[in-house]
């Protein structure tokens, strides 16, 4: 089924040596996967296996050692040109990019609105910095997702007035305002309190479903994972390679909520905490810390 | 737009009974606190008066609120006053002005270069450590003895700080939320004015408040060195030829005026904070 969909995000034998001035450091060791189109996964592993290290190669912080990095077809690992050809080309009449489509959209742990700014300028932010300010139609689509989750009535009101979990699915609804390619959530409920948090993860599971959008999801929250992905890729511990990917497929059972109170939701969850668990006794205290500082 | 203005507006809305016992708790514990600040100014100048007028304290070296009076009341007959209240006010507030628009666009200069703020970096420690009143000399030389020396000592002494504590500010914008804004093929200056700029805005207005004060030591001092009007001239005068009296009111007026500055300054905090 999986050969017919689009591959929107594939990492070919990629590696990542951290150098600092003292040391250096491998931490992605010949990492190889592919997410597909409108395909929702989760990177789980060991703290300092390199999960957020993974999504900073896709977002482009960081350049891998070897290996490729495919996103929507364009090698993104290209070196950019040099500064030679960079100059030379300012005296070059460039076609103009246009509403170009922006690649990626995020979710932090912290949901960064800003604060001097109210509600529907935050989630229209993104238009605003397209210069998209007529476009209604995406206006009319970030409306209604306000009032569909209880943000109607605050649109005009300022961050600091709402909880956290409103203040993430806001922060959810203004990457939807760019419209990305792919999703990046790092650990984006991690925040919230328990209660908070399964409804935020319902919530944001329904509006990625209902948009179709790709998404990846690093958490060390193993029932999330379950709960949520479609598939879940295990990294080992630092080198961080693929250990394992897993197939969950729970859709069916309805929200998340439901999905985490299913047999084989628990089931699973058995089985890739016991993963876990075997390489959560090899990493030493060193490397943690130097994961902390990248 | 909102509109801007320099005293509160009361929402007239019915709120429970509790609520008001609390609100008119409030509003007294502010009033006794009020009183008691007025209190002490009116009982220290009373008590100056008082001590003086029965020889206490000898009024030829500590002056007296009466004698005060007197010689503002000489400096506005001999149209002297204004004079010298426009003159340092006017030196005060166009260093003030200037110096924080120049340590604001180097601020931004050196925020948009990495490159450029990692060589000017030691120059900009030097600069901050070093006195400058130090270049009093150099500046009368270059900019004459008069109103423009003045203006220059006054942008030196805050323009350092000035931009040192914004361009602290502006790079200490979330790394996460600069991203985002790249995320939106946000050009640089689009994540400089809608981002770096209001996220910075609360340590503008410090800056506003640290430059209050520094730019009346800059034309105080400015006076000292090279002037012929001004209250940092009245001072310096006054304390040569032994009239102790146009010191104490030169320095009073000061208080007064400085005060007036940094109520400016704080009524435009509270209304970007509201």
């Amino acid at each position: 089924m999986e050969s017919k969909r689009k591959e929107i995000l594939k990492f070919e034998n990629v590696s990542l040596t951290y150098h600092t001035k003292s040391d250096e450091i491998l931490a992605l060791e010949n990492v190889n996967f592919s997410v597909y189109e409108g395909e929702f996964v989760a990177i789980v592993g060991p703290s300092g296996c390199g999960k957020t290290t993974i999504l900073s190669l896709i977002s482009g912080i960081l350049a891998p050692s070897s290996g490729k990095i495919i996103l929507d077809g364009r090698d993104i690992t290209q070196k950019p040109e040099s500064a030679q050809k960079r100059f030379l080309k300012l005296f070059k009449k460039k076609p103009k990019e246009k509403n170009k489509q922006s690649e990626i959209g995020y979710m932090f742990q912290r949901d960064h609105l800003f604060d001097w700014r109210t509600i529907w300028k935050n989630v229209t932010l993104g238009l605003e910095v397209q210069g998209r300010k007529n476009d209604t139609e995406t206006k009319e689509k970030l409306d209604n997702l306000l009032n569909k989750y209880g943000l109607g009535p605050f649109k005009n009101k300022k961050p600091t007035q709402l909880s956290g979990g409103m203040r993430q699915r806001v922060a959810l609804i203004r990457t939807l305002a760019i419209n990305p390619k792919i999703l990046l959530l790092d650990e984006p409920f991690s925040a919230l309190d328990f209660q908070t948090r399964l409804s935020v993860c319902d919530s944001v599971s329904e509006i990625i479903a209902n948009e179709q959008k790709t998404a990846i999801l690093v958490t060390h929250d193993i029932a999330e994972a379950t709960s949520m992905a479609d598939r879940i890729i295990i990294l080992s511990s630092r080198p961080g390679t693929v250990k394992r990917i897993v197939d969950v497929n729970l859709k069916h059972l309805g929200p998340p909520i439901v999905r985490r109170e299913s047999e084989v939701a628990r089931t699973l969850f058995d089985e890739i905490w016991k993963d876990l668990i075997v390489y959560n006794t090899e990493p030493s205290s060193s490397k943690e810390k130097t994961d902390e500082k990248i | 737009m909102k509109k801007f203005s320099f005293f509160k507006k009361k929402k007239s809305v019915n709120y429970s009974k509790e609520h008001q016992i609390y609100v008119r708790k409030l509003t007294k514990e502010k009033w006794i606190i009020r009183l008691i600040q007025v209190l002490i100014l009116v009982a220290f100048f009373v008590l100056w008066e008082v001590l003086t007028m029965y020889g206490v304290l000898d009024p030829f070296f500590i002056s007296s609120p009466s004698r005060m009076i007197a010689t503002i009341e000489d400096l506005y007959v001999s149209g002297e006053l204004f004079l010298h209240i426009g003159t340092t006010l006017y030196e005060t507030v166009i260093g003030f002005i200037l110096a924080t628009a120049i340590g604001y666009l180097i601020a931004v200069i050196l925020w948009w270069s990495e490159r450029l703020r990692r060589i000017f970096d030691p120059y900009i420690v030097v600069l901050n450590s070093l006195p400058k009143i130090a270049l009093g000399p150099l500046i009368i030389i270059w900019f004459g003895a008069g109103t423009t020396a003045i203006i220059v000592m006054c942008i030196l002494i805050c323009v350092i700080i000035t931009t040192l504590s914004l361009l602290g500010s502006f790079l200490s914008c979330d790394k996460d939320k600069i991203l985002l804004m790249k995320s939106m093929n946000a050009k640089k200056y689009q994540i400089f004015f809608k981002l770096i700029v209001p996220n910075s805005m609360g340590d503008f207005i410090s800056v506003l408040k640290i430059n209050v004060g520094m730019s009346w030591v800059g034309s105080i001092m400015g006076e000292y060195l090279v002037s012929k009007a001004g209250l940092g001239y009245l001072i310096v005068y006054g304390g040569t030829v032994f009239k102790l009296d146009l010191v104490m009111t030169s320095t009073v007026i000061l208080c007064l005026l400085a005060g007036l500055m940094y109520f400016i300054v704080a009524r435009i905090e509270a209304h970007f904070k509201r």
